[in-house]
């Protein structure tokens, strides 16, 4: 190719203008003069407006004045405006551009209006104390609330379970935030506990680690009434040994049950919260301390007056303590506190009024004997294995053998309508009933169908030589299109390779020898299964040698034309009805076919005229008919528009509203 | 079949040279170009004989009647020009268009105007008239118009929404054959007229047949790849004997249009296509010789305009 050439002085390339006749010494720039004529007309246009024999042009503007500088009163000067190119940030000087507030403009009396009709509440996430009546949840979060008011630590628990409340109580903002860092309602707040003495937890000797036992918070029920306390009940029906007695309400129970027993000489080092529930415990006791005991009953606190006792040191004595509770009365407690057993009357009716239970637990393994954190059960409760799922899932109820179920066939449509005999014909099996897509398909064909769903994939390889063959994941025909296809892993060769070996094992139908671990086999396959190649895809990139075109180009190789014409391509084609203009078709020299459209008359007239709108759009000379907005042109499109339109003679509109001379001529200007 | 070597290599235009046909006899060479000129080129000799000004735009496309005396250009003008091609006069202007014309075909009497634009539309103009209104728009396509030809009784353009539209004027119907990917180029491919060579935007040159059975649509004879056209409008052309196609990678590429391979969907992959270098840029067309696929001497004789503003004949 020849190099090329610049004319520098021309400014052209000479190659492109081999011969020097073609170059030119000067090019158009600018737009070019009009012509002499137009020039004249549009001196000729100007003039028109010539009212008098005055030299000069008359404008017919009214403006009397002088021009003025477009910037007089802006910021620009003749010279041009241009804004300060610096931008300086307020952010840092935000807080000296201190907006005016409302407040500013109030004086001390407006203040105080707007203070008085403000009102301050307590934000109810927020609000710890509110939450106290909302039951079983309360219990659950600190192992103490009112709503079983007393009800502590492992016992909430164990409540909680039983009813079966697992509730997140979310209501606090405290709970909420404790979650995010890991708390879970039920728990303590504190490291890590160990259980070495918990057999569910571990095997052997090892430590198991549990969150701590939440604190069980001594929290009181609200009094929600103005009586005082001890209103409705009435110390003296109260019996003499007021430690037992469990009249009224529920009140006393609860001063019962955790009721401190007395200091007594012989039981000081044996002291166990609620033991003395129904015993009485008259020794070492004046009148007047059972008096103060029984008022001390009516408070809902516990243990509180009995200062002389220590708690911790009444947690030596094992055993479940069952106070008013069951039936029998416990031996033990009778036996290690030298106390008389309790009257059976007061038991059988504490037995009575306490909420019925359900089947008794079973106790947990003997040598339990405290619970999690080192304790005792408190008073009135054992230590209990959690309720194993019995046999498995429920099953329901037996169903009974005449049973047949409440389905009844829909009614058919078609039930109704007469058998016409052919049925038979058209292979109809009896008569009524609602076609369901099964009947149609005969048992022959479904097992048939079978057969070859059974057939179709290939039983799956033996594993080679014992060893631990992991079953293809891509079976031989995907294993055999992904080679044809697209090779991923272009920049890591030893991947490549072990993806092309897999898939080639895939192909053969062999098992794997552990060429590629799990997850890469899983990738592969996965890969496998993208880059499969479809057929319609693989025709663009078919090679001579491609092999899955050895089928079809083996059959084509001797087939006839008919054959090779029938697997061909086919293009999806529609058929419009299209009406050709019946002018088309005369130019074309066709004969028009029926549906060709019709060939609109003269119009002459308008020929030279497209769509400007002309007052006979708008004006109506003929009654009758309508106007039409845009013009009617011998060459528009087939679809007739509604009507025709009967036009007033050009003449008469252009000596109404006369162009004068020759502005029609404008149009040849295309 | 023996490969084409340059016969001319015609340095017509500044910038792309978009389009180059030969006129009905095949000694002469039009190619229109980026510099909104129409260069009329003698093939034999390979000199430039006259140059067509008009255009405000690149010219698109052209077609020249059977009997050589107009010529129709389109361009990005939105204007179809008419050309007297002894004179080199505008004979008509044909405003109609609202976006650039991509295409143009003439009927064999020079009396019709087919052209195709970028805003779907096809406008077909009566050339006996003076006429200043199409003298019917087709609105068929969804997209713009890349591709038309013209035979005696049908128009056929090719969309780039996928679609050949075939309108047949003798029958009063529209055949709509959906291929799937645009399709830049369509034109005749045999003299019987059964044949339509389709170039499309998934880089394949098939070749249809357009007589499809009763009901059915049209079937791909053949697919020609091994060219690149994906981006570009590369209009491609085919005789009995020959498919010839431009590309994007700068090669003209030949096939061999015997059909004895076998079917359509490897037969004509098998096919290796000569790919001729003689462009720098993008091929944007290729035009056989009129009478090529005779048997005359004029049997490998194409034309191929290249965006580096090089016409090519090659023989």
């Amino acid at each position: 190719m020849a190099k090329r050439q610049y004319d520098s002085e021309r400014g052209q390339r000479t190659d492109d203008f081999p011969d020097a006749n073609d170059r030119v010494d000067y090019i158009y720039v600018g737009t070019e003069f009009q012509s002499p004529q137009e020039q004249r007309r549009r001196e000729l246009k100007g003039r028109r407006g010539q009212w008098d024999d005055k030299p000069k042009d008359y404008s017919r503007d009214a403006f009397k004045g002088g021009f003025s500088a477009g910037y007089f009163g802006t910021v620009g000067s003749k010279e041009g405006w241009r804004p300060s190119a610096e931008f300086v940030s307020s952010r840092g000087s935000r807080a000296q551009l201190r907006q005016l507030r409302p407040e500013d403009y109030m004086d001390a009396e407006d203040l105080a209006d707007l203070q008085a009709s403000q009102s301050i509440t307590v934000n109810s996430a927020f609000d710890g104390a509110g939450q106290l009546e909302s039951g079983v949840t309360r219990a659950l979060d600190d192992g103490g609330g009112a709503g079983y008011a007393g009800v502590v630590g492992a016992v909430a628990e164990m409540l909680a379970s039983e009813l079966g409340a697992v509730q997140i109580c979310n209501n606090r903002v405290g709970d909420r935030i404790m979650a995010v860092m890991g708390w879970k309602p039920g728990q303590g707040v504190g490291p890590l506990t160990r259980d070495a003495g918990h057999p569910a937890g571990g095997m052997g000797g090892t430590v198991s680690l549990l969150p701590p036992r939440p604190v069980p918070t001594a929290s009181a029920a609200l009094k929600q009434d103005w009586h005082g306390i001890g209103y409705g009940v009435d110390l003296n029906t109260l019996p003499a040994d007021a430690e037992d007695s469990s009249d009224g309400p529920l009140l006393p129970l609860l001063g019962t049950l955790f009721k401190r027993k007395p200091a007594s000489a012989s039981g000081s080092a044996k002291r166990t919260p609620g033991a003395d529930s129904g015993k009485s415990v008259k020794a070492g006791r004046t009148k007047q301390q059972q008096q103060q005991k029984k008022v001390d009953r009516q408070r809902l606190s516990f243990g509180v007056f009995d200062d002389d006792d220590d708690d911790d040191a009444d947690y030596n004595s094992g055993g479940g303590y069952i106070a008013g509770r069951s039936t029998a009365p416990s031996k033990s407690v009778g036996s290690e506190l030298g106390d008389s057993d309790p009257p059976p009357s007061q038991l059988a009716r504490l037995a009575s009024e306490a909420p019925a239970r359900p089947a008794a637990r079973q106790a947990l393994m003997p040598g339990i004997t405290h619970c999690h954190d080192d304790r005792p059960p408190l008073p009135g409760f054992t230590l209990f294995a959690p309720i194993e799922p019995a046999t498995g899932p429920y099953e329901g109820p037996s169903v009974p053998s005449t049973f047949t179920g409440i389905r009844r066939p829909a009614a058919s449509r078609w039930d109704a309508v007469p058998a016409t005999g052919s049925e038979s014909r058209l292979g109809d099996r009896g008569g009524g009933g609602s076609r369901s897509r099964p009947t149609l398909v005969t048992a022959n064909d479904r097992a048939q169908l079978g057969i070859m769903e059974a057939a179709r994939k290939p039983p799956p390889p033996p594993p080679p030589r014992g060893q631990q063959v992991s079953q293809a994941i891509v079976d031989t025909e995907t294993a055999r299109a992904a080679l044809e296809g697209f090779m991923p892993y272009s920049s890591d060769p030893a991947r490549q390779a072990r993806y092309r070996r897999y898939l080639e094992q895939c192909a053969a139908g062999s098992g794997l020898d552990g060429v590629v671990s799990a997850d890469e086999e899983a990738e592969f396959s996965h890969m496998a299964r993208i880059f499969k190649p479809n057929t319609a895809m693989l025709s663009r990139f078919a090679t001579a040698g491609s092999s899955l075109d050895a089928d079809s180009g083996s059959r084509s190789g001797g087939s006839g034309e008919g054959e090779r014409r029938g697997r061909r391509k086919e293009v999806a084609r529609t058929v419009h009805e299209w009406a050709p203009h019946q002018l088309l078709c005369k130019r074309m020299g066709l004969p028009a076919p029926a549906n060709a459209a019709p060939l609109k008359e003269a119009a002459a007239p308008e020929s030279g005229r497209p769509r400007r709108m002309r007052a006979a759009d708008f004006i109506q000379l003929d009654s009758g008919n309508m106007p039409l907005v845009m013009a009617n042109d011998a060459h528009t499109s087939p679809t007739d528009r509604a009507g025709t339109t009967k036009r007033p003679d050009m003449a008469l509109f252009q000596s109404i509203f006369g162009d004068g001379d020759g502005s029609d001529r404008h149009e040849d200007k295309v | 079949m023996k490969t084409p070597r340059i016969r001319h290599k015609l340095a017509s235009h500044t910038g792309s040279a978009n389009v180059a046909v030969f006129d009905t006899t095949g000694d002469y060479v039009f190619s229109g170009g980026q510099d909104k000129r129409i260069v009329l080129s003698n093939a034999g000799s390979g000199q430039p004989v006259q140059s067509y000004e008009g255009h405000g735009w690149a010219v698109q496309g052209i077609a020249v009647s059977a009997d050589g005396g107009q010529m129709a250009s389109c361009g990005g003008d939105r204007l179809v020009f008419v050309w007297d091609i002894g004179t080199a006069q505008i004979s008509r202007k044909l405003v109609g268009h609202q976006q650039r014309v991509d295409c143009v075909a003439v009927n064999a009497s020079g009396s019709v105007v087919a052209s195709g634009s970028f805003d779907k539309t096809v406008c077909i103009w009566d050339l006996r008239a003076a006429p200043r209104t199409p003298l019917q728009v087709l609105r068929e396509s969804r997209d713009g118009v890349s591709s038309l030809a013209m035979t005696d009784s049908e128009i056929i353009s090719g969309s780039i929404d996928g679609c050949v539209r075939t309108y047949d004027m003798r029958m009063g119907r529209m055949l709509e054959d959906s291929l799937g990917s645009p399709v830049v180029a369509a034109s005749i491919a045999d003299r019987a007229g059964r044949l339509l060579v389709v170039g499309c935007m998934d880089s394949t040159v098939q070749l249809l047949d357009r007589r499809g059975g009763n009901g059915s649509g049209s079937t791909v004879v053949a697919t020609f790849t091994g060219h690149r056209c994906a981006e570009y409008r590369i209009r491609c052309d085919a005789s009995d004997a020959v498919v010839a196609s431009g590309s994007e990678d700068g090669f003209v590429y030949v096939w061999s249009a015997v059909c004895g391979g076998g079917d359509g969907d490897s037969g004509g992959g098998r096919q290796h296509a000569s790919r001729l270098a003689g462009h720098a840029g993008i091929v944007n067309g290729v035009m056989l010789h009129p009478q090529s696929g005779t048997g005359s001497a004029n049997d490998g004789v194409m034309v191929s305009a290249g965006s580096d503003g090089n016409v090519i004949v090659w023989e």
